[in-house]
């Protein structure tokens, strides 16, 4: 039992601060939202910090082709949000595919449409 | 080697000396909650320090007993997909005008395997098997009156998760059916020894009934709704809650049996923060021999994985790399 209990204790002392698993709290343009304007970028605020280099943003029109496929980046300052480049953008319905790792390598993955009127 | 690269190359070695990890129970973006009638499809390291328990138990008439338990439950992973879990607890049964029964239950260990996940259909599979070791709680009256078997039982059980991604109508997409069937075999079969003298009633031993058992669980996710389908620009306490449904039963499957088939349906709400949850339900018995009046569950849940990456929140395997 006592070996049981140091043992415990161990872990216990050895371990990280509490990180977590990166979900989607905000997007820009909002999820599932119509916008009169062509956004300028893509911008994913996430409930923990992000790992850029091993994070994707990938943004499909109505048939399916990407329009942006560059590696997003964080701001300075803000590892949780993660933002990509867009090119001019049409008229028409987006779908933005995501995979996010976060700074404790916890994976998660989602995608949602905008329209741009 | 330029600052940037080397940061680069850092990172990268210590992603890659990480397996993927993904220890809640997502398919894809869909996470499966830890329900609190039945055990969810994921394998994980988590633990459920309580679950406690009120159900008001059948009653021939007079007043009806009181069934509280608090419940304890750790899980953990041995490989990314393979783990085991303990489960115990310790019951009162408190009938007005009577003496307050109170036992420990007897220990359950499981092996779960998941074996199958479809991230584009948000699907899961996982199987294992769980043994009852009997009598490692407490016999005598109080274990009498509570109901602890005196022998052990084992069950293989097969898991299930699937979300509701693929449905074309968004404000259903984050909707989620989770369950599992298993099939109880007893380790000492429950046999007739003789008939009361008195009465004539059957007499039997200390066996058990074969006995399938199973649930299910209907559960929206808030956070699938804002992150995946439209965001309504709810506050963020409101994203975090899945509200659910779930149902468990048993029924025997072999004679003779000395159970009858029970329903037991719970209705409430789970909040999923980083490292914890907590769920609530409202418990409301199928039938009459399932309990007289509603009952209530409630469950704090423990993340490890998110609580502690790198150590008690990896597998047992990884431990040594």
């Amino acid at each position: 039992m006592r070996t049981i209990s140091l043992f415990a204790l161990a872990m216990l002392c050895s371990a990280s601060p509490a990180f977590a698993h990166a979900m989607l709290e905000r997007a820009s343009p909002l999820v599932g939202s119509e916008v009169p304007a062509p956004p300028r970028e893509i911008a994913l605020t996430f409930t923990e910090g992000v790992e850029p280099l091993f994070s994707t943003i990938e943004v499909r029109d109505a048939h399916g082709t990407a329009v942006v496929t560059g590696k997003p980046r964080t701001e300075q300052g803000n590892n949780r949000r993660l933002v990509v480049e867009l090119p001019a953008l049409g008229s028409g319905s987006y779908t933005v595919i995501w995979h996010a790792t976060s700074v404790d390598t916890h994976k998660t993955e989602g995608s949602y449409q905008f329209i741009v009127k | 080697m330029h600052c940037s690269n080397f940061a680069a190359a850092f990172v990268g070695a210590s992603l890659l000396s990480v397996q993927s990890v993904f220890a809640h129970g997502f398919a894809g973006p869909h996470m499966f909650i830890s329900t609190l009638l039945i055990d969810d499809p994921n394998v994980a390291d988590e633990a459920s320090l309580p679950t406690f328990t009120f159900l008001p138990q059948p009653t021939n008439g007079g007043p009806a007993p009181g069934q509280y338990s608090l419940e304890f439950e750790f899980d953990k992973r041995i490989t990314e997909n393979f783990g085991f879990s303990f489960n115990d607890g310790y019951q009162w049964l408190r009938t007005p005008g009577a003496k307050t029964f109170h036992a420990w239950e007897n220990l359950t260990a499981t092996l779960k395997y998941k074996a199958y996940v479809n991230d584009e259909h948000e699907f899961m599979l996982s199987l294992g098997v769980s043994q009852e070791f009997a009598p490692t709680g407490t016999t005598g009256t109080n274990g009498n009156a509570l109901g602890n078997d005196l022998t052990g039982t084992t069950t293989p059980k097969i898991y299930w998760g699937k979300g509701f991604g693929d449905l074309p109508i968004g404000y259903l997409r984050p909707l989620a059916l989770t369950g599992n069937l298993g099939y109880t075999i007893a380790n000492n079969s429950l046999k007739v020894t003789g008939a009361d003298p008195d009465t004539g009633a059957a007499l039997f031993n200390n066996g058990n009934s074969n006995q399938w058992n199973g649930g299910l669980s209907l559960q929206y996710s808030m956070r699938y709704l804002q992150s995946q389908v439209k965001d309504f620009g709810l506050p963020e306490f409101v994203n975090k809650l899945t509200p659910v449904v779930e149902v468990s039963w048993s029924s025997p499957a072999s004679k003779p049996n000395q159970d009858s088939t029970q329903y037991l349906f719970g209705v409430g709400v789970n909040y999923t923060s980083d490292w914890w949850a907590v769920g609530v339900e409202a418990l409301i018995p199928g039938n009459k021999q399932t309990g007289s009046h509603m009952g209530v569950i409630a469950q704090f849940h423990l993340y490890f994985d998110d609580l502690f990456p790198n150590t008690l929140g990896k597998p047992i395997v990884d431990w040594f790399h």
